[in-house]
């Protein structure tokens, strides 16, 4: 089994047991029973999957939204692909809109995002490297089962 | 009664999602299924088509097949992942077919989208003749059409699942309740009560006097004589460019859900009163035979696991035995 569905299946355990409600993810391979939450470049474009992001996890806690990327090793085409999007406003509306059309709901059945729902996004990169403080983006270093919880350098966003 | 579970799998996350339905696979062995000629025979029979998600074993026999997927079986979607639910009817395994009957399509265009009544009718007809469950099991989704995600989609799952493992511990083989083919018929018939055209054949689908359509085709007498022996044929016609013909879903599915939910009275591809006769009207013959090679190594194999002829716009591919297939 690949390292990268494990890493997957670990930072699911992990972020139930932090207290994260998870709502949306694409698995490495397979099928998994979270929603698949497409960012498109364009949003409302008919051009299928192009141009578009499917984070391989997202999770909710009070009022913040987790978006990761996952890897069995640091990945720089992930850091660029989250930089982006928190470095462009037309994708991180993009983002609220495909929550928004989803009608994700909380553990206790409420409407998640609404046009009032204010929330702040954060992004992270999960995988196995130790590497130093990124800016901006979170690293979630894998060892055994757990994860190592790394903050950006600067959070400031 | 000791077993020793087996599961064989593509996926490490739907191998956990499988074990997570019964407590007695919490002792379960999951093994990745390889490439092919990689696997121990039994596993490589079951791949032969295609590779199923899910293959349940007990000391390396296979007991049950599952499939998985959130995606609504319409448009292109519905022929996917049929192959490997023949194949494993074809060898009298029950074999369960997670999905949703029905869930919300995203997008600029969104809107609900139904399953496709033709494919439950092909997978009744499947465990009719091979004497076998092949039952779909719907994924629920919400009022808005959003899956349902909380643990509680898998309740129907890990109930079949728990009287497939009950039922094979108490006679060695597993057999599920009737009442799943007779809930499986009514939810055909009220489908197609709300969707009449599904009740027949798509445009594409269209049975044809056999002499009439192969009068100006370019083939021997051999094969018109024999072809013309079933005065009548289904013939399917796939708009495919050359340029794009080296492709397998939907066709090669959409064939197999054509040949059983119409054609088929037996579990052996002759079996059947109409020829199954693909029309590839763009494409020559050999760009065909370049880009799908009748090659039982690879995918590109299912072009020629069930249907009579392949007719090209210069020539046909007669096929008059189907090595693959296997009879249980």
């Amino acid at each position: 089994m690949s390292i990268e569905a494990t890493v997957y299946m670990s930072m699911k355990r992990y972020l139930k047991v932090a207290g994260w409600h998870l709502i949306g993810g694409q698995p490495p391979s397979g099928t998994d029973s979270l929603p698949v939450i497409e960012i498109k470049l364009n949003f409302g474009s008919q051009r299928g999957s192009r141009d578009s992001m499917k984070p391989d996890l997202l999770a909710v806690q009070r009022d913040e939204l987790l978006v990761l990327e996952l890897k069995p090793r640091y990945s720089r085409t992930d850091h660029i692909k989250l930089q982006s999007l928190l470095d462009s406003p037309g994708r991180i509306e993009a983002l609220w809109e495909a929550l928004r059309e989803r009608n994700i709901r909380d553990e206790n059945g409420d409407v998640l995002f609404t046009r009032k729902s204010k929330m702040k996004l954060i992004v992270g990169l999960g995988h196995t490297e130790l590497k130093p403080p990124l800016s901006e983006v979170w690293q979630f270093i894998k060892s055994d089962e757990s994860f190592l919880a790394i903050p950006p350098a600067t959070r400031e966003h | 009664m000791g077993n020793n579970w087996e599961i064989w799998s593509d996926s490490l996350i739907e191998a956990d999602w499988f074990k997570n339905l019964d407590v007695r696979m919490d002792s379960a062995v999951v093994y990745t299924i390889g490439q092919r000629n990689s696997n121990p025979v039994h596993i490589e029979n079951l791949i032969a088509y295609d590779r199923p998600d899910i293959i349940l074993c007990d000391s390396g026999k296979p007991i049950l097949v599952v499939e998985k997927t959130a995606e609504v079986p319409t448009g292109h979607n519905v022929g996917q992942r049929v192959a490997r639910l023949v194949r494993s009817a074809e060898y009298g395994l029950t074999t369960l077919y997670f999905l949703p009957f029905e869930a919300r399509k995203h997008g600029k265009y969104s809107s609900m989208c139904n399953i496709n009544p033709r494919l439950l009718r092909a997978m009744l007809k499947m465990g009719e003749i091979h004497n076998c469950s092949v039952l779909p099991v719907n994924w629920p989704c919400d009022e808005y059409g959003e899956l349902i995600s909380d643990g509680s989609e898998d309740t129907v799952m890990s109930k079949l699942i728990r009287d497939a493992l009950d039922s094979y511990e108490a006679t060695g083989i597993v057999v599920l309740d009737d009442c799943h083919e007779t809930s499986l018929r009514l939810e055909i018939k009220e489908r197609e009560a709300s969707f009449p055209p599904y009740r027949e054949l798509p445009n594409s689908a269209e049975v044809l006097a056999t002499r009439h359509f192969l009068k100006d085709k370019q083939l021997t007498d051999e094969a018109r004589d024999h072809l013309q022996l079933r005065p009548e044929s289904l013939v399917y016609t796939m708009d495919m460019s050359p340029e794009k013909s080296g492709r397998q879903d939907p066709y090669t599915g959409m064939q197999f859900i054509y040949d059983y939910g119409w054609l088929r009275t037996g579990p052996r591809p002759i079996d059947r009163d109409l020829n199954l006769i693909l029309n590839i009207p763009r494409v020559d013959l050999k760009t065909w035979t370049q880009k799908n090679p009748e090659d039982y190594e690879s995918k590109s194999c299912n072009w020629y696991l069930t249907a009579d002829a392949i007719v090209l716009s210069d020539g046909i591919i007669h096929l008059t035995d189907w090595p693959l297939h296997h009879v249980d």
